[in-house]
């Protein structure tokens, strides 16, 4: 890798990070084909463009530039379709939306370089590294260096500490991980839109390998009764990334969209 | 990795998840686990107890960083912007740390900020790189030690809390090593930095585990450390 093209890399913020998709890959590693073993998820994954995403959705959001949107940090629920919002979710969407619109938008915790919680951080276009370990299962993210962890067969603890990346824990139902995590800040947000949730949120993920193991299937619950009137579900992708490895992402370094102290923030 | 893929293949079918880690060489230790720093040392010595051999104008910035410290002015540690510790001094921050053997790597996670280091096993050198906080780890099995060489290191991190500099051409080498039924861990740590350092120089760093169901708590320096 260039040193520029490095030094792009290290300084970029992660509301600006659309363009960077597959930015981050060294090219001197040796190629890795995907792992036909269903339960073997270790390697990289890089976030696929939300490849669904209609441009007849997109008048849905009162906008009157959809080119601007980044799709690939859009969710929607499967089929295309609104998620059901609560009147509370709604105004907050709408406000949300709005900030948007108006170039205002909300700063939410990845702007001022804190973990970008749980579901967002699956749907942030950069490479993540999974890890497997006995009883364990370990995300490593290149954005602002977030980790996750699933703790395998076990269960929910009574009471979960309030995180920014929740309390997950996961077992295998075939071929599929299935993974419940809960205790997730309402600080964060579902996607870089703003679409909101509330700390009630609870997450259940199907993951499983499709497509020979080339990409990972993610598709995603969220059960928040405050924020939505029943639960409704995204299918995200992740796609293999051949044994690229994710680079060092340091937003601590030179954030120039740290929030404002009027909560808003320059990022898009 | 083809020989790795095929043994966690085959023993898949037998032992499910487990095998996935099982896949390592069985005759090389597992670091995998919670670990702590025995003893958090703010200013680190070499092995013979000396301060590390400092040219003198390394010196002149060592000296400077120790004496505003004392007269607690504004040290300037970088780690008080939130940036990576950087290698070493990730190693022995007085924080828990997970170490994730698995893959052809070993994975260090820092409670501290949730910084993680991915160190590289077999793999060659990232020769001619840009600096990185982190810089560039490969490692390599001598025996049942892991030897660790860091390269491009970004010339702004300090070696430890006192301020011990360095240059960006600073290479460092790590021995890990389990002792004591498995339950030490060993971190002989050798600084070569011609620029900076008259002689290449080791300091030793024990740790122990951290109980199994003491888990890394989500630490963000940003929020609780104003940037």
């Amino acid at each position: 890798m260039g040193r520029k093209h490095q030094s792009a890399i290290r300084g970029a913020v992660a509301a600006m990070a659309v363009s960077l998709t597959g930015a981050g890959a060294s090219l001197a590693q040796p190629a890795a084909p995907p792992n036909p073993d269903p339960h073997n998820l270790q390697g990289t994954w890089m976030a696929a463009p939300r490849a669904h995403l209609t441009h007849d959705m997109k008048p849905h959001m009162g906008r009157g530039a959809p080119d601007d949107i980044p799709d690939s940090e859009i969710t929607w629920a499967v089929g295309d379709v609104m998620p059901p919002f609560s009147a509370w979710g709604k105004a907050k969407f709408d406000s949300n939306v709005n900030a948007q619109i108006n170039n205002t938008p909300h700063a939410d915790p990845s702007t001022n370089c804190m973990p970008h919680g749980l579901p967002r951080l699956m749907i942030a276009p950069y490479g993540v590294q999974i890890v497997q370990t006995k009883g364990l299962i370990t995300l490593m993210h290149a954005v602002n260096h977030n980790v996750r962890y699933i703790h395998m067969d076990q269960k929910m603890p009574a009471k979960v500490p309030v995180t920014f990346n929740g309390y997950s824990v996961g077992h295998w139902e075939g071929d599929t991980l299935v993974v419940h995590s809960k205790g997730i800040s309402s600080q964060g947000v579902i996607d870089q839109l703003g679409t909101p949730h509330s700390d009630s949120l609870q997450v259940t993920e199907r993951i499983r390998k499709i497509d020979g193991g080339k990409q990972l299937e993610d598709m995603m619950t969220f059960d928040d009764p405050v924020a939505y009137t029943h639960p409704w579900t995204a299918r995200l992708i992740d796609n293999w990334d051949n044994g690229h490895r994710i680079s060092e992402y340091v937003c601590e370094e030179n954030n120039r969209n740290a929030s404002r102290p009027d909560g808003t923030t320059t990022a898009r | 990795m083809l020989k790795s893929v095929a043994a966690a293949s085959a023993a898949a079918c037998l032992l499910g998840l487990a095998s996935v880690g099982a896949a390592q060489a069985a005759d090389h230790p597992d670091f995998t686990g919670k670990w702590r720093v025995l003893a958090f040392v703010p200013t680190i010595k070499t092995d013979k107890g000396a301060v590390p051999p400092l040219r003198p104008e390394a010196k002149k910035v060592y000296d400077q960083r120790i004496a505003d410290r004392a007269a607690k002015r504004d040290v300037h540690d970088p780690i008080d912007g939130c940036v990576p510790h950087g290698v070493p001094r990730l190693m022995f921050a007085p924080y828990p740390m997970l170490l994730l053997q698995a893959n052809g790597q070993l994975d260090v996670i820092q409670e501290a900020n949730h910084t993680t280091r991915l160190i590289y096993i077999g793999q060659p050198p990232v020769e001619d790189d840009d600096p990185k906080w982190l810089g560039d780890s490969t490692g390599h099995w001598e025996g049942k030690t892991l030897v660790v060489d860091t390269i491009n290191n970004d010339h702004r991190t300090w070696l430890d809390k006192a301020g011990l500099p360095h240059s960006d051409e600073m290479k460092v080498t790590e021995r890990l090593s389990l002792g004591g039924d498995g339950k030490v861990l060993t971190d002989a740590i050798t600084i070569d930095d011609p620029k900076t350092y008259t002689a290449p120089w080791t300091t030793t760093v024990k740790f122990q585990r951290v109980p199994g169901n003491m888990e890394l708590k989500e630490n963000v320096c940003t929020r609780d450390h104003k940037m």
